[in-house]
């Protein structure tokens, strides 16, 4: 309650802050109209100047939540990772280290972790195996708020047990579930220290000081505006990555609120932010630029998704071929992105185990062919707008239809009308694109939109068919404890849905995290980590 | 700036003023109070309901982006049920005003927080560009507009006539953001002289404003010309003549004054248009105001904040046509009985 | 309406800049689509092209030619304005007249909701119709067309109220006529012209806000496109492909700047005043002229012209004099140039004009040159006709009496009171320091003409120029006037050149009677042989066969007219 009282005289210092000097704002202005005196206040540093212990960084929109069971969009995540710690790690190679556990031992139906010495939380509470199993137990319950919990759990109960004499969490599953290990890494599992626990409401706000794990606690937030992170000194254990994390951690980390790529690149380019991931073309101006180092990662992963429900057209499968030879991959990337993003050879992004990357498996395109099956076909598209600028990419893949004959309609709505047409309106639509942003990095992540229970019956499926024979093939998969057994296993799935086209696998929507020189970020199977913002000089 | 066209209109050949209101016989402070305080009453009751009715109209289901991408249906049920859209629409309604009256507008689908710190986080940002821009705006468009029409009176001047017209139209069309772009490239990037985006050092106001300002500058100069080009015309302009006070003694004391009326009422509802209407320009400066607020709203179907802003921005606009009435009633009591808008 | 498209005056620069401009828009809206259509929206593999001779402003990232889109554009950017504004015209017309028609309560309960309308910025309004009418072009339209109605009909009330008190109205009103019927038949007509002009305003408006719909989002969806949804698809490469922008941009800033132009020129068409070429006078270089011995009059006009330049003489060569003391009334009906050949007297004629004369002196000023301000101030006073508009409404009474003494003879601000409230006691006016503090519009006709005429005394003139100064006064309030000027006349023996239609009301005080006609003088009569009706001018016949009627107290028939 300290934090909000503490942000809310921030806010109101902020109010009264900004009154005053508008009065002092409109006299110098107004005397010195296209004043050639430049900025008053900070002007901008030159590129390349580095300030000692704050790193200023850029998200898109206001975090939905803080709590890591409800974290829903891509900033939620990047501050989670600022204040929170999870069991494991994801390194590079999918390699799983460690984190608060310091070993683990797995079975398909269980995990025991051992959880490591002298971690402790933001309000010095020491971190046992209680609290890591009560944290993990809010997360594990059957009405858990996380849309997570069926990827890191499966969908049967689940029960969390903790041993605080031997420092061990075990979590039992009801079901072979081998995808539990990666699952601990992910921002949703994060663990919630005990004062967070208590007041749920306050968690999601922001405002329990003394809820925090990681390495950073929530200093500052005003809401549209900025939020301010600060480094806890008393946090000494940072995650076991094998890969090598130069620099500092910043003491401040100061992230503002811009949704507008073309601003936020300039700020980067005039020295007023540090790290940014963005999106769209200004990511090219960039390129060739020394002081800045840049990293393009998948926001999410673009394929065509059928409505396969009986009574539409695409639960034949020739016309679902059709569609893929009309469509052309690098056509689509340019639309999509300016032909920044990567061509895929799978729905899963290449950072996920087990994606294929196979390009053989792909139905190759064939526009002749395609137009002799879809001339005069009747189909309804709907298209997100955020895919591609204004849907540029539902644009290509209906002009592409309609190019090979098909008597198309393509509706472009926004995200939000987008996602209740697929999932209420379930018989308005034929044919979308789908974007797959697959948080938790897993096979089944990549799978769940388009297999197993349908969405009206309470299901993640939303393209309609339940898919049993991918269905036994996750199954088993689930019940593989090697790499490389599971991958055959999954390659087995991802050749049915491509080659009997439920999916047609497109490209990345990409992105670019960008770092001036002087600081660093690591991504790690593309997937930004923000505990490993540095400063390197 | 729609309301600029109300205030163009009035000086186009033809249109009268005139009010249309009754007089009541009654002191005249009496009538005005309790006009303006009725006329607050009603448009704070025709926005609420509005309000209420209009925005769950809007497709796309709150509780589906709430739950987040990937929730089960089960999960967008309880999310449904906790922002309270499960309940019948009269129980809904009697919630949002029984929350309306008590100054207490519900928490943000999205994030959970109250809808008034919401708005009073985003209020300050707006109102400081907005009334930056207006100030400067009214210091640079009365002169010019003065003194063009001066410059062009009785027909002098034809050529400054034609390009002022040309000019105020051109910059008036010239869309916004290539405006407001263009002074990021020329003076954030380029120059370097102010910061790009973002609302952090008082040097953040310099671009945004200038960018807010061209096109009300545009509009406003050209009235103050029209209008005084309609004032010069006067009897008392002639009287003044008649006087031999000199150019400078009639501009400032005969003209001016009687520029007073439009300007205000004008910039009022500028001012009024601003606070809501900046979505364009914050949007290109990242700059935290209620425009793009809004704009982000009905994005995410966020309808308590939706209501709330669409409230707060209706309750000012009322205000500050009231203040500008007030204004005119105490400079000239003539305005009692008339409404500024009727300029 | 024809016939204003072959006068010369119709078309200005900026008619024929808009015009023109706009004609363009429209041929290219109706011939873009079907020649370029291919062009503008066919996939092609040369993708994200920069400009060359083959594209002159690059492809799209569908390799489409840009420019070919931007031309294609217009058709439907043109027809959504054109729908949005005629949304918001018609419906504000509409509901301005229904609001005007209705009860006087719920007139007022009408205009405070559309009060608080207008000022609501109309995008958010727009932004939420968009919304929820799931954005594309009819619901841009409707969204940018409804936004636009308050303001419409705003407008619209306002000119029905101002137009209903016109006396057509009022007449059909007394006749019983339909209130609908006066609207449709009587109202509407006459608010066509203004409207048309607004049209064109809220037309470039409704542009402006399309594109910003457009801007954020919720305005055309692809695969339609105007010229805000191409402005929208250049946004992502505003920085790395600026061609992209350029078509639209300018296309936008064209359409908008044509329209105001025309709009502009509409409404300088409509208003008279701007019509009016401005002529710089040739002033004579001497501010003085000399006197001769023998010429003792005051006043000496010889051989007086006054012209529109270029055009019609309206004063044809008038000679006649004023000696000191003497009363010397100028009567004729509006048009004949009295108040022309007043004004000129004063040294103070019309802008537009030209005024020569052989001779031309009040005293020894010249009044063909620009005499010394201050000594025209001291000696020559001037009272207007119409006392409701000679003061500025803006200022107290007594800073505007006292602007001569302390301009001019450099008094003080107390000292200049204190000589103005005696003048205003001298008038008959009560309380006389009270209204120095009051408004203009807090005194009445008769007491601001009688201030006006004590004004004009304390500097004492030795000409006062009165220009119709009863005419628009009721008549006890006109008999008290004419007894101030007596007075003035008695006591102080100022000379005076009294301007007026009316023989009745001059025949009581001048010494001598100028009749004139179409800029001419018909005939000059002394007081004596006016009163012993000794006329022979069959003109100043008909002017005396109007007196009467004024004695029996109705208004006389050219009552408010201008006088010219």
């Amino acid at each position: 309650m300290k934090q909000n009282s503490q942000s809310t005289a921030d806010n109101v210092a902020r109010r009264g802050g900004r009154i005053v000097p508008l009065a002092a704002a409109v006299a110098v202005i107004a005397v010195a109209t296209g004043c050639t005196t430049g900025g008053t206040g900070s002007a901008p540093a030159a590129a390349g100047q580095v300030s000692t212990d704050t790193i200023r960084t850029v998200v898109n929109a206001d975090p939905t939540s803080f709590a890591p069971v409800e974290v829903r969009n891509a900033d939620d995540y990047t501050f989670n990772r600022f204040l929170f710690s999870t069991l494991v790690r994801r390194d590079e190679n999918n390699k799983i280290v460690s984190d608060l556990a310091s070993k683990w031992d797995i079975t398909p139906t269980q995990g025991t972790f051992t959880i490591r010495d002298g971690a402790t939380c933001s309000d010095g509470t020491p971190i046992t195996a209680s609290v890591v199993a009560e944290s993990l137990k809010v997360f594990a319950s059957p009405d858990s708020k996380s849309s997570f919990r069926t990827l890191v759990l499966g969908d049967g109960p689940a029960t969390v047990t903790a041993d605080d004499a031997a420092s061990t969490v075990t979590v039992k599953l009801a079901q072979p579930w081998t995808d539990l290990l990666q699952g601990m890494s992910l921002h949703a599992t994060g663990i919630v220290c005990p004062a967070g626990l208590k007041d749920p409401k306050a968690l999601t706000a922001g405002d329990v000081p003394g809820a925090f794990s990681g390495p950073y606690t929530l200093t500052k937030k005003q809401h549209g505006v900025s939020y301010t992170f600060t480094l806890r000194e008393d946090y000494k254990t940072w995650p076991a990555y094998e890969s090598k994390i130069e620099g500092t951690p910043a003491k401040t980390i100061e992230a503002s609120v811009n949704a507008n790529a073309s601003a936020v690149s300039n700020e980067l380019l005039t020295g007023t932010r540090d790290i940014a991931n963005i999106r769209g073309k200004d990511t090219s101006r960039f390129d060739g630029n020394k002081d800045f180092t840049t990293q393009v990662i998948p926001q999410g992963s673009l394929y065509i998704m059928f409505n396969e429900r009986p009574g539409h057209p695409f639960t034949d499968a020739a016309l679902r071929k059709a569609v893929a030879q009309a469509l052309d991959a690098k056509a689509f990337n340019q639309a999509a992105s300016g032909g920044l993003g990567e061509i895929y050879s799978s729905f899963a992004h290449p950072g996920v185990p087990c994606s294929s990357k196979d390009t053989g498996m792909l139905i190759k395109p064939d526009p002749s062919a395609a137009a002799k099956t879809l001339a005069g076909v009747k189909i309804r598209m709907v298209g997100a707008q955020v895919f591609g600028p204004n849907g540029a990419a539902n644009t290509y893949v209906a002009e592409a239809l309609r190019a090979a004959g098909a008597d198309i309609e393509l509706r472009n709505v926004d995200l939000a009308t987008w996602s209740t047409d697929l999932t209420q309106n379930i018989d308005s639509w034929d044919v979308t694109v789908m974007g797959g942003i697959n948080a938790g990095g897993t096979m089944y992540g990549a799978l769940s939109p388009v297999i197993g229970t349908p969405v009206e019956k309470g299901g993640l499926n939303w393209g309609g068919l339940e898919n049993q024979p991918v269905l036994d093939i996750v199954a088993k998969a689930m019940t593989q404890t090697d790499d490389t057994q599971r991958c055959t296993t999954y390659k087995d799935a991802q050749k049915i849905m491509i080659q009997e086209a439920h999916v047609v696998p497109l490209s990345s929507l990409p992105s670019q995290v960008t770092i001036r020189s002087g600081f660093a970020m690591h991504t790690f199977n593309g997937q930004p980590d923000e505990s490993t913002m540095r400063i390197t000089k | 700036m729609t309301s600029s066209i109300v205030v163009e209109a009035s000086r186009t050949p033809g249109v009268g003023a005139g009010s249309a209101g009754g007089r009541f016989i009654r002191h005249p402070w009496v009538g005005f109070v309790l006009r303006r305080l009725g006329g607050l009453v009603l448009s704070f009751v025709v926005l609420t309901v509005v309000t209420f009715l209009i925005v769950p109209l809007i497709p796309g289901d709150p509780a589906v982006i709430a739950a987040g991408d990937g929730a089960s249906p089960a999960q967008v049920a309880s999310v449904r049920a906790e922002l309270g859209l499960d309940l019948p629409v009269l129980t809904q309604f009697v919630n949002y005003v029984s929350g309306v009256l008590r100054l207490d507008m519900g928490n943000s689908f999205v994030s959970g927080e109250s809808v008034s710190t919401l708005i009073f986080t985003r209020f300050p940002f707006t109102a400081e560009i907005a009334l930056l821009a207006i100030v400067l705006v009214l210091l640079l468009s009365v002169p010019l507009g003065m003194i063009v029409a001066i410059l062009t009176r009785g027909g002098r001047n034809k050529w400054l006539d034609n390009i002022f017209n040309f000019l105020t139209s051109l910059i008036y069309s010239v869309p916004q953001y290539v405006v407001a772009t263009l002074l990021v490239v020329v003076f954030a990037v380029t120059l370097r002289w102010f910061p790009a985006a973002g609302a952090t050092t008082l040097s953040s106001l310099v671009l945004p404003t200038a960018a807010l300002m061209l096109g009300p500058v545009c509009v406003i100069s050209r009235i103050v010309r029209r209008e005084t080009a309609v004032v010069l015309n006067k009897d008392y302009i002639r009287t003044a003549r008649g006087w031999r006070l000199g150019a400078l003694r009639t501009n400032l004391r005969y003209v001016l004054p009687n520029l007073v009326t439009t300007t205000l009422t004008l910039s009022g509802l500028i001012l009024a248009a601003q606070l809501g209407g900046a979505v364009v320009i914050e949007t290109v400066f990242a700059w935290p105001g209620l425009g793009q607020g809004i704009v982000n709203a009905i994005l995410q179907r966020d309808y308590p904040v939706i209501r709330g802003i669409i409230l707060i921005l209706g309750l000012l606009a009322t205000l500050i046509i009231t203040m500008v009435d007030l204004i005119l009633a105490i400079i000239d009591p003539r305005n009692l009985g008339g409404t500024s808008s009727d300029v | 309406m024809t016939s204003r498209f072959r006068s010369k005056e119709f078309w200005t620069p900026a008619m024929i800049t808009g015009g023109g401009l706009l004609m363009a828009l429209i041929l290219i809206a109706i011939i873009a689509p079907s020649t370029m259509k291919q062009a503008a929206e066919q996939l092609t593999p040369h993708a994200a092209l920069g400009p060359s001779a083959e594209h002159w402003l690059g492809t799209d990232d569908f390799g489409r030619d840009l420019l070919a889109r931007a031309l294609v554009a217009t058709r439907l950017t043109l027809l959504m304005t054109a729908g949005a504004a005629a949304i918001s015209v018609v419906s504000g017309v509409v509901i301005g007249l229904a609001i005007w028609l209705s009860g006087r309560r719920v007139r007022e309960i009408a205009l405070r909701i559309l009060e608080t309308a207008v000022a609501y910025p109309s995008l958010i309004f727009a932004l939420v119709i968009a919304a929820v009418l799931e954005p594309g072009v009819s619901s841009a339209v409707i969204a940018i067309g409804i936004a636009g109605i308050p303001g419409f009909a705003r407008i619209t009330a306002n000119l029905a109220s101002a137009v209903s008190s016109s006396d057509y109205v009022v007449t059909a009103r007394l006749l019983g006529v339909s209130p609908v019927r006066i609207a449709a038949r009587h109202m509407l007509p006459n608010m066509a012209e203004p409207l048309l002009i607004l049209s064109a305003t809220v037309f470039a408006l409704s542009l402006v806000e399309i594109s910003a719909l457009s801007f954020i989002g919720l305005g055309v969806q692809s695969p339609e496109y105007d010229f805000g949804r191409l402005l929208n698809d250049s946004l992502g490469a505003l920085y790395t492909q600026p061609v992209e922008a350029v078509g639209p941009s300018v296309m936008i800033a064209l359409t908008g700047l044509s329209v105001m132009l025309i709009g502009d020129a509409l409404a300088a068409h409509a208003d008279p005043r701007a019509k009016r070429s401005f002529f710089r006078r040739v002033l004579d270089r001497n501010r003085t002229v000399p006197l001769a011995e023998s010429d003792t009059a005051l006043v000496r006009v010889k051989n007086l012209r006054v012209s529109i330049p270029g055009r019609q003489e309206l004063v044809k060569g008038v000679s006649f004099s004023i000696n000191p003391g003497e009363v010397v009334a100028l009567v004729g009906e509006s048009g004949s140039g009295k108040s022309l050949t007043a004004m000129a007297v004063a040294g103070l004629p019309s802008e537009d004009l030209a005024v020569d004369a052989d001779l031309l002196r009040v005293g020894d000023m010249n009044m063909l040159a620009a005499p010394d301000q201050s000594r025209l101030a001291k000696e020559i006073s001037i009272v207007y006709q119409d006392p409701g508009t000679t003061f500025n409404p803006s200022l107290r009474m007594g800073s505007q009496l006292t602007e001569v003494l302390r301009t001019h003879l450099g008094m003080g601000r107390a000292e200049a009171r204190e000589v103005i409230v005696n003048a205003l006691a001298s008038v008959n006016i009560t309380q006389p320091a009270h209204r120095l503090r009051q408004h203009p519009h807090e005194l009445s006709g008769g007491m601001r003409q009688r201030a006006m005429i004590a004004a004009s005394i304390v500097t004492s003139p030795k000409l006062i120029v009165a220009d119709e100064p009863t005419t628009a006064l009721d008549v006890t309030v006109q008999a008290e006037v004419l007894r101030q000027f007596r007075r003035i006349h008695r006591e102080q023996g100022t000379a005076m050149l009294f301007i007026s239609h009316d023989l009745a009301v001059v025949e009581a005080l001048c010494d001598t009677i100028l009749v004139m006609k179409s800029g001419e003088i018909v005939e000059r009569l002394t007081a004596a042989e006016l009163a012993a009706r000794k006329v022979t001018h069959s003109y100043t016949k008909a002017l005396l066969a109007a007196i009467p009627t004024l004695e029996l107290g109705s208004a006389p028939a050219t009552s408010g007219a201008p006088t010219s």
